[in-house]
């Protein structure tokens, strides 16, 4: 097994590539029936549709936050950047260009200013020492993505912070 | 981060020289990758095909974490007041991971990387903005090497570089609040 150095684009695009195959793979076992009880779930698309749910969910909680000016816009596009990537690796790239924020729905009934900016500062701790566990069982590439989110989201617990 | 030593100055290229920091090395999901996690089960991953060199990881991060703890002297030396202080605290977290990468080096059988006697940084600091531009190039490298180190297959480590990849990206805000990237050691 030798090291493969690549760039960040050919990460993606390996991720993406790796995702077509599981892709394909998946809409090849479908005609067959339901899997077989034998048959192990991919844990990588497994934990891909988890995040992508989460960070679906995180959106939508900053657009119900109170916050002065448009301060939590940057912390909202960098969780769309994560979720645009997410979503490229499950699909394999084929993911429609629609905007992450569009298709998060807030929480129905919630509105701007319900949410607190230490309600988003616990989120962000909760996700970022949730990752190290998350990647214990995923693809090397997916650990790599995982982790640099996870820092990500620590920062912006520190962000947040300066923010109150 | 890996600077080089400073016996080769002339590879020293600047300020925030993409040449002296150490990048991640991402690794590329091949074709097989999610047909062998599925055929292997949830464990797949200490079997993959694609994972990186432990021990070479391993060396890296090491490597790394020498040269930060170099650097984080240099910057205490060349500050003051709360970035002074920011930077002590980094140098002891720096020196707590080397020593720690070292033992995990170590209690695999091989050999642990000793630290050169000198760096050669890309900038020396003569203020205080000067420190702290050397405090987040240290980071940046340190981030790189540990994405680098969450592809290998042992879960142990891929924890170790996970939260070694938060602290660096926290410190680095610490020294400037800033978040220059939403995927920190990929873009």
């Amino acid at each position: 097994m030798r090291p493969r150095p690549f760039s960040r684009r050919a990460l993606l695009s390996g991720g993406a590539l790796g995702l077509a195959s599981v892709a394909l793979s998946g809409c090849a076992s479908e005609p067959t029936g339901p899997a077989t009880p034998s048959a192990a779930p991919d844990p990588d698309a497994a934990l891909l549709r988890e995040l992508i749910a989460e960070k679906t969910s995180v959106i939508a909680l900053y657009g119900q936050a109170r916050a002065p000016g448009d301060e939590l816009r940057p912390f909202v596009e960098r969780h769309e950047t994560h979720l645009a990537e997410l979503r490229r690796r499950l699909t394999g790239g084929t993911a429609a260009p629609s905007s992450p924020a569009a298709a998060a729905s807030p929480t129905p009934g919630g509105s701007p200013g319900e949410v607190s900016l230490s309600r988003l500062r616990d989120t962000e701790r909760r996700s970022a020492a949730e990752r190290p566990r998350q990647m214990a069982a995923v693809s090397p590439s997916l650990a790599q993505l995982i982790a640099s989110i996870g820092a990500c989201e620590a920062v912006h617990v520190s962000a947040l912070s300066r923010l109150m | 981060m890996r600077y080089e030593p400073a016996r080769d100055p002339a590879r020293a290229t600047g300020r925030h020289p993409g040449g002296a920091t150490l990048r991640a090395a991402a690794v590329q999901t091949g074709p097989a990758d999610g047909a062998t996690a599925a055929a292997t089960g949830p464990h797949s991953a200490t079997t993959g095909p694609h994972s990186i060199d432990e021990a070479k990881a391993l060396d890296k991060a090491l490597a790394a974490e020498h040269a930060a703890v170099y650097a984080y002297g240099v910057v205490a030396a060349r500050s003051k007041g709360r970035t002074r202080r920011t930077a002590t605290a980094a140098f002891d977290a720096h020196r707590a991971r080397r020593d720690r990468l070292r033992g995990m080096i170590k209690s695999r059988g091989g050999t642990p990387p000793e630290a050169e006697a000198a760096y050669s940084l890309p900038v020396v600091p003569r203020s205080e903005r000067d420190a702290v531009d050397l405090a987040l190039d240290v980071e940046d490298g340190i981030t790189a090497a540990y994405i680098e180190l969450a592809a290998v297959n042992d879960p142990s480590i891929r924890e170790l570089a996970a939260l070694a990849v938060q602290e660096s990206a926290t410190r680095r805000f610490a020294f400037r609040p800033e978040i220059p990237t939403a995927l920190p050691g990929l873009q």
